[in-house]
């Protein structure tokens, strides 16, 4: 499974931070809906841009913009693949005497 | 005579506790005498702070000078003209046992030793600021954390259920960060915001989906002690929309020891945290970058682990949490941008993309922003004293 991450204008897709929506994942009234959706509004040049920034999961990330395209496809500011993520915990140089356990993530 | 029968006491004392040395207290003016004469037939280590001499023999040595000293028969070994009169005392020396050995908190707490913890805790505790950990999840009812969490635990972005920790690194992460003995800021808020997996894995959707829960929430402080190699124009605009709303995001650097961008570590308006040892040197496996802002203690960092343990880990994930730390404590006394503050009093270390500003020293920050506040408070006195004259 690959994550997609979609940024949409938040304007052009209709949406009012202020506008009573109880999530913003709501917005999407159209398949394919987004796993979960944040609002974010960044300040360039003293004016406020909303973006809202969507993820999906699948097996067929080319079929799935296809299908965001038809359906948000003016509204969608830029595509990318999301990263992996993981803890940054290293092995440990040594244990400390009396230590109950060293744990090793990486 | 009743000198005799008191050396007689004492002397059955030190003979019956069969000391490996005894120490000899005598008049300022006899104890190189004395030393003189005993080094003949012990080791003799007079103090030069007060007139004790610790004398080191064997059984046989001990019974002449104790018998000879208490007048019970003439030494046979010692010299003639050893006057015992201003001897006043002998006493056996009671055996030290692990006395010169660190406890174990001095021992695995280095760490906050190291960037002046202790001081900087005499002037701010982190009262009133909140960390959200953005973690595996928290153990929250680890006794040492279990106070600084309110009512609402946290949030979890990978399944929507309980942030409660079952990997470890979090729960380590957050002691380091808030921990009743192990911590930084120890009155700090936490919240435990689970992005990593109970496999400690995670995905950029789930770590801005972590940020976004933190800033609705108005935490003070974000830390994240993970990462990955790939930049995202959406994350950064995340992270862009946190930071205009006043939050403070800090993230371990990585652990390839290589120079690489590690992200978020790498975002704009993220302060990214080298690992150093305990001799104040970069960790082998520190991510070396430009984006480097501080460095923390990451090497060997005592903490807890869930359901009330404690675990001793490494990795910039340990130092991230010190840095967070830190902010909650300089948040808690200013209202002056954390991050600059930290770099303006670090100790500086080396190279930047090693080290970036250095080590952050907790106490000189807050020291630092306390004379600021008082010069401050001056300034205004002084302006209303003139308006008032």
């Amino acid at each position: 499974m690959k994550e997609i991450i979609v940024t949409y204008n938040a304007d052009q897709l209709g949406y009012d931070p202020n506008g009573g929506l109880e999530q913003v994942i709501d917005i999407f009234e159209q398949d394919p809906k987004p796993e979960s959706a944040l609002y974010v509004a960044n300040t360039r040049f003293g004016v406020e841009l909303g973006a809202i920034i969507a993820t999906y999961t699948t097996d067929d990330p080319k079929a799935l913009l296809e299908r965001i395209k038809v359906a948000y496809g003016t509204a969608i500011s830029y595509v990318e693949e999301g990263g992996p993520m993981e803890a940054y915990t290293a092995p440990d140089a040594e244990r400390e005497e009396g230590e109950e356990e060293t744990d090793r993530t990486d | 005579m009743l000198r005799r029968i008191a050396r007689s006491i004492q002397a059955a004392r030190v003979l019956a506790a069969k000391p490996k040395e005894v120490l000899l207290t005598s008049t300022p003016s006899e104890q190189e005498r004395y030393a003189r004469i005993l080094s003949g037939s012990a080791e003799v280590y007079p103090l030069d702070i007060a007139p004790v001499t610790v004398v080191k023999t064997d059984h046989k040595g001990l019974v002449d000078l104790v018998s000879a000293w208490s007048g019970a028969r003439k030494s046979a070994t010692l010299a003639q003209d050893l006057n015992l009169d201003d001897l006043l005392s002998i006493e056996a020396s009671n055996p030290m046992k692990g006395i010169a050995r660190r406890s174990q908190d001095d021992e695995t707490l280095w760490n906050l030793a190291m960037i002046g913890q202790p001081e900087a805790e005499k002037h701010s505790d982190g009262t009133g600021v909140s960390v959200a950990v953005l973690d595996t999840g928290v153990d929250y009812t680890h006794p040492e954390i279990a106070a600084r969490f309110t009512s609402e635990k946290g949030f979890d972005a990978i399944s929507g259920g309980d942030p409660i920790d079952r990997h470890g690194h979090g729960t380590h992460v957050a002691g380091i960060v808030a921990g009743k003995k192990v911590g930084v800021a120890r009155a700090a808020t936490l919240y435990a915001v689970k992005v990593l997996s109970d496999y400690g894995s995670g995905s950029d959707g789930s770590v801005m989906r972590g940020i976004d829960w933190a800033t609705r929430k108005n935490a003070g402080v974000i830390n994240m002690s993970l990462g990955g190699p790939g930049r995202s124009q959406a994350f950064q605009l995340v992270v862009n929309a946190a930071h205009e709303k006043g939050v403070v995001l800090v993230a371990a650097a990585g652990n390839s020891g290589r120079e690489e961008a590690s992200y978020p570590a790498a975002y704009e308006h993220v302060i990214s945290v080298a690992a150093l040892d305990q001799n104040k040197e970069r960790a082998n496996f520190s991510t070396k970058h430009k984006t480097l802002d501080v460095s923390a203690p990451g090497v060997s960092i005592y903490s807890l682990k869930p359901r009330g343990g404690y675990a001793t880990h490494s990795g910039t994930s340990m130092a991230a949490p010190h840095v967070a730390g830190a902010v909650a404590l300089i948040r808690a006394v200013t209202e002056n941008d954390p991050e600059g503050v930290l770099k303006r009093t670090a100790e500086e270390r080396g190279e930047w993309i090693e080290y970036g500003a250095g080590l952050i020293r907790a106490d000189r920050a807050i020291a630092s922003e306390r004379s600021v506040a008082a010069r401050t408070l001056s300034q205004a006195n002084n302006i209303l004293r003139r308006y008032i004259l």
